[in-house]
């Protein structure tokens, strides 16, 4: 006789959780570690520029050298670095080791190529001396592999390789920009620029052959699929566009300001806005602190209590069990935020009540008090909102990240178009007000997702294994075939 | 006239008596068209066909409980929109509750538009808030974790199956309830056309029986599954046109499970007398002789003891074992090391799937050991050869062999306890022994068969039906 319905014996409850909340990490340090080290280095050699380099143009041009780099180098890596770190995160749980190496070369291809094609499209035409733009974009080039490297030893951890290679880097920079200024290399033009870009060039390349030997050593084996990471445009595409979408939204005022009357070009090619960038270095100089705190914060204990909620829901749990360790989760996270937000405000108000007498001692120009105040406030909402961002990212919120990057670059450059026309006064509004906007609608978003966290944690699991299929697994398994 | 036939786990995949019964069917109905439904578990553990369809078939299509893997099991769940009407009958189904609207249930289940795919639905908040109401009533105190896999991995199925389309016919034809029942509701309702259901066996008892054994299911979660069975048969049992079964007592629990008597009718199974010789020689061949497909249910290893039994006191007995082994190899192999074991291996031939007919004549009787059984085809086939049988008192064969209350021909063969091989030896040695009783049986056999088994009355009864419902 029939009866077929129950010897249908696949049960297909398994532990399909164990595809997310397991020891998934999203590196805090992908979103958060470019700006940081762009605040640092910007503001160090802002001061040695202004000791050493005499002519103001060539100081300028030094300057916009660095930024530039830092900015487009992050505008350009950003989204990948999104997308590679949780492909990185997926490899290391299933312990699929070989995976990693070769993604990195893959990454590293098409980083570079276009890298290749935005440097000759920016270039062309420039009256800058050959020597300089390779300089140049030799720094572009080695910043944007850094920020790939970065990603990768982050996820494996290796803080301490990481340390070592940056404070060689820096010792190797500052003896050799002592070297040379005693013995300068003698270029026609440009002379202190050169020189002094060459330092820094220099030490940061030690920076990148360091990190790359052990990265090497610590992912030593590779099975060659190095396209294999494209797939994951298929399942997180969104990642993507949130890494690009956050970038470019703190730095889109930055350009604006550039292209206005308050901006100057040098030498043809670059574009700054003295006191405005100054200004804002300055201000996210303020939030260095706090951000590296929630980084270890994030790195622990928060992770921890994520863990928990997970293990409690995979676990034997009833219902009520589960939403009771949520509520505990959630207000440990709410309490935290809370923390590093009285800190930040403490911090902030401090220093933007302080600032004409602190100016006047540091020995910064007093012009610069003003747009300092907005943007130092700027400065606090972008802190937070980093923090409930990456909350989001660990959540898995992605849409929801996504929609706040989104209004977050939207909302800049309206309000700082809007604004330029109304003169210096108005400088750094523009940023200051959008980054408020998304961060309370950060805020807002999560607490909405996760009032429903038990919803989206159950429902958002695939309910049975199903193999891969999309145009960018296609794409991934094609290159990979031919590579 | 076009007819669907919907069968679960059988025909063409399965040979055995639903699937013989439905070739029978068609095969003597030849006016009408059949559309056949066959709902098996998956696709890579598909078997090959068994039949050569008739020339009426003029659809064969097959559903598979497993095709919700072809949807995507990412998809987001989607906004629910019901009126309270169907939000009470949809959740009347999902708690297997039997009283629900199964029209309105399965209609709104079954469309896609309104609810989405199976995936869809089931991640949609709607469910999650009905899946958390009757988890909080019932099994607060249970994991919450192993309860939403194990509903949500029975409702998968279900409701993929129940979205799936349907041939257009004038009438449908169940042969079980369980899937193939639930689907004919589906039919049913969505094409408005009359739904006959027939049952071999109580699907929903099996299953029971089945579940109450089985290892791999939580105790808690046994009983959501026997109700999930029960609950959907007495749908159909309650929504169908006509419900019969092989048996008066089969038709008693079809009442009791919800079925209003002045639908639910016996129609026995039929055999054609004429193609089977009648016996008029009576002397010993010292062969006995089993039909059946070597599986546990038939309890093959009894049947070997008791020839064993035999064999010793009648050393030129012969034991022929007719039937696929295929089924169940592990088990198979098992009673050939039994055959062995005993020392059996001169006088018990295995003969696989071969043409009865032409064992018929060289056997002294045949031999029914099963555990379970319904009204076996088999049974009537040797019955209408004239052969006396010896069966085991489960189902209907003692109905069979002894006849129902007011049948005045004799015994048509023995009737024994089952898993009792010294029984079942003393009931064969004495047919062998007794070439009057071996005789007088064999003819009582045939002349029951003749009357109230015959293939008419059986192909008649749907004839019937199909023209009453189907015009």
């Amino acid at each position: 006789m029939a009866g077929i319905g129950f010897t249908l014996k696949k049960l297909f409850y398994k532990d399909t959780f164990a595809d997310r909340f397991r020891a998934y990490a999203f590196s805090s340090m992908v979103a958060a570690g470019p700006w940081l080290s762009a605040v640092l280095v910007v503001n160090l050699l802002l001061l040695v520029a202004e000791h050493f380099i005499m002519a103001p143009s060539d100081r300028y041009l030094f300057m916009s050298t660095i930024v530039y780099g830092f900015i487009f180098s992050q505008l350009l890596t950003a989204p990948w670095q999104y997308i590679i770190t949780r492909y990185i995160s997926d490899r290391l749980f299933h312990k699929e080791y070989d995976h990693i190496q070769p993604s990195f070369t893959g990454l590293v291809k098409i980083v570079f190529t276009l890298a290749m094609v935005v440097l000759v499209a920016f270039f062309f035409g420039s009256t800058l001396p050959l020597y300089y733009v390779v300089m140049a974009a030799s720094l572009f080039l080695t910043l944007s592999l850094l920020w790939i490297l970065m990603v990768y030893m982050s996820a494996a951890k290796n803080y301490q390789a990481i340390a070592w290679a940056y404070v060689w880097g820096g010792l190797m920079s500052i003896a050799l920009s002592v070297v040379l200024l005693a013995y300068p290399i003698g270029f026609a033009q440009h002379h202190y620029a050169g020189n002094l870009l060459l330092a820094y060039i220099a030490g940061l390349f030690l920076t990148l052959l360091l990190l790359m030997r052990t990265f090497f050593a610590v992912f030593a084996f590779s099975n060659h699929l190095e396209f294999d990471f494209l797939r994951y445009f298929n399942r997180v595409r969104s990642l993507f566009f949130t890494g690009l979408l956050y970038t470019a939204a703190i730095w889109i005022d930055t350009i604006l300001v550039w292209n206005s009357e308050h901006g100057r070009i040098v030498y043809d090619t670059f574009r700054f806005a003295l006191l405005y960038d100054h200004a804002k270095f300055l201000a996210f100089l303020t939030i260095v602190p706090t951000s590296v705190l929630f980084l270890v914060y994030v790195e622990t204990e928060f992770y921890d209590s994520f863990k928990k909620y997970f293990h409690a829901v995979r676990h034997e749990n009833t219902f009520a069990e589960i939403v009771a360790a949520r509520k505990s989760m959630v207000q440990i996270i709410y309490r935290h935020i809370v923390y590093l937000l009285e800190r930040q405000v403490l911090i902030t108000l401090t220093i933007v009540v302080l600032a004409n007498p602190l100016f006047v001692t540091l020995g910064f120009s007093i012009l610069l008090v003003d747009i300092f105040r907005i943007t130092a406030l700027a400065a606090l909402c972008n802190a937070i909102l980093l923090v409930v961002l990456l909350m989001l990212l660990y959540f898995e919120a992605r849409a929801e990240a996504l929609i706040v990057t989104a209004v977050f670059f939207v909302a800049n450059v309206v309000l700082t178009a809007a604004f330029l026309p109304l003169g210096s006064a108005y400088l750094g509004l523009g940023l200051f007000l959008s980054a408020l906007i998304a961060l309370l609608l950060s805020i807002w978003l999560l607490s909405a997702y996760l009032k429903r966290l038990e919803y989206i944690t159950f429902t958002r699991q695939p309910y049975f294994p199903q193999q891969e299929k999309g145009l960018f697994v296609s794409l991934a398994d094609r290159l990979n075939r031919n590579s | 006239m076009e007819i669907a036939l919907i069968l679960e786990g059988s025909y063409p995949y399965t040979t055995g008596g639903m699937s013989s019964w439905t070739q029978q069917l068609m095969e003597h109905l030849p006016d009408k068209n059949f559309k056949i439904v066959s709902i098996m578990p998956g696709r890579d553990t598909l078997p090959a066909v068994k039949y050569r369809m008739p020339k009426n078939v003029t659809e064969h299509r097959t559903l598979f409980l497993e095709d919700y893997l072809l949807l995507s099991p990412l998809k987001r769940g989607r906004s629910v929109r019901l009126s309270p009407q169907e939000k009470l009958a949809v959740e009347g189904f999902l708690s297997f509750d039997p009283q629900t609207d199964w029209e309105l249930a399965v209609l709104t289940l079954a469309n896609t538009d309104k609810i989405g795919t199976s995936v869809e639905f089931l991640k949609s908040e709607y469910f999650w808030e009905y899946l958390l109401s009757t988890y909080r009533q019932d099994y607060a105190s249970q994991e919450f974790n192993r309860h939403f896999w194990s509903m949500v991995s029975m409702y998968v199925p279900l409701l993929t199956l129940v979205q799936q389309q349907g041939p257009q016919a004038d009438v449908y034809h169940a042969l079980s309830t369980g899937y193939a029942g639930l689907m004919g509701l589906v039919y049913k309702f969505k094409y408005g056309k009359p739904l006959i259901l027939t049952e071999h066996g109580i699907y929903a008892r099996e299953r029971e029986e089945e579940i109450i054994k089985a290892k791999w299911v939580a105790e808690d979660f046994k009983q959501i599954w026997i109700r999930y069975f029960y609950a959907m048969s007495t749908g159909v049992y309650k929504h169908a046109d006509m419900v019969a079964s092989l048996f008066g007592r089969n038709r008693d629990i079809q009442i009791e499970l919800g079925s209003s008597p002045a639908k639910t009718v016996v129609v026995p199974n039929g055999v054609n007398v004429g193609s089977y010789a009648e016996r008029k020689n009576w002397e010993s061949t010292q062969n006995i002789g089993s039909i059946l497909r070597v599986v546990p249910i038939k309890d093959v290893k009894t049947l070997i003891r008791a020839f064993k039994i035999v064999n010793a006191v009648l050393p030129e007995t012969k034991l022929f074992i007719i039937g696929s082994g295929e089924e169940d190899l592990e088990y198979y192999l098992e009673c050939k090391q039994l055959v062995e074991l005993l020392g059996l291996s001169d006088h018990v031939v295995f003969t696989g799937q071969v043409d009865i007919h032409s064992y018929l004549p060289i056997l002294d009787l045949l031999v029914l050991t099963s555990l379970s059984e319904g009204q076996p085809l088999v049974m009537l086939e040797g019955m209408a050869a004239g052969l006396p049988y010896v069966a085991t008192d489960v189902g209907s064969c003692s109905e069979l062999l002894l006849g129902r209350e007011d049948d005045d021909i004799g015994p048509a063969g023995i009737v024994v306890p089952p898993v009792s091989s010294e029984d079942i030896a003393r009931a064969i040695m004495t047919l062998l022994q007794d070439q009057a009783m071996r005789s007088q049986m064999g003819k009582n056999a045939r002349m029951r068969v003749e009357k109230h088994y015959n293939q008419e009355q059986f192909i008649d009864s749907y004839r019937r039906a199909y023209d009453r419902l189907g015009k």
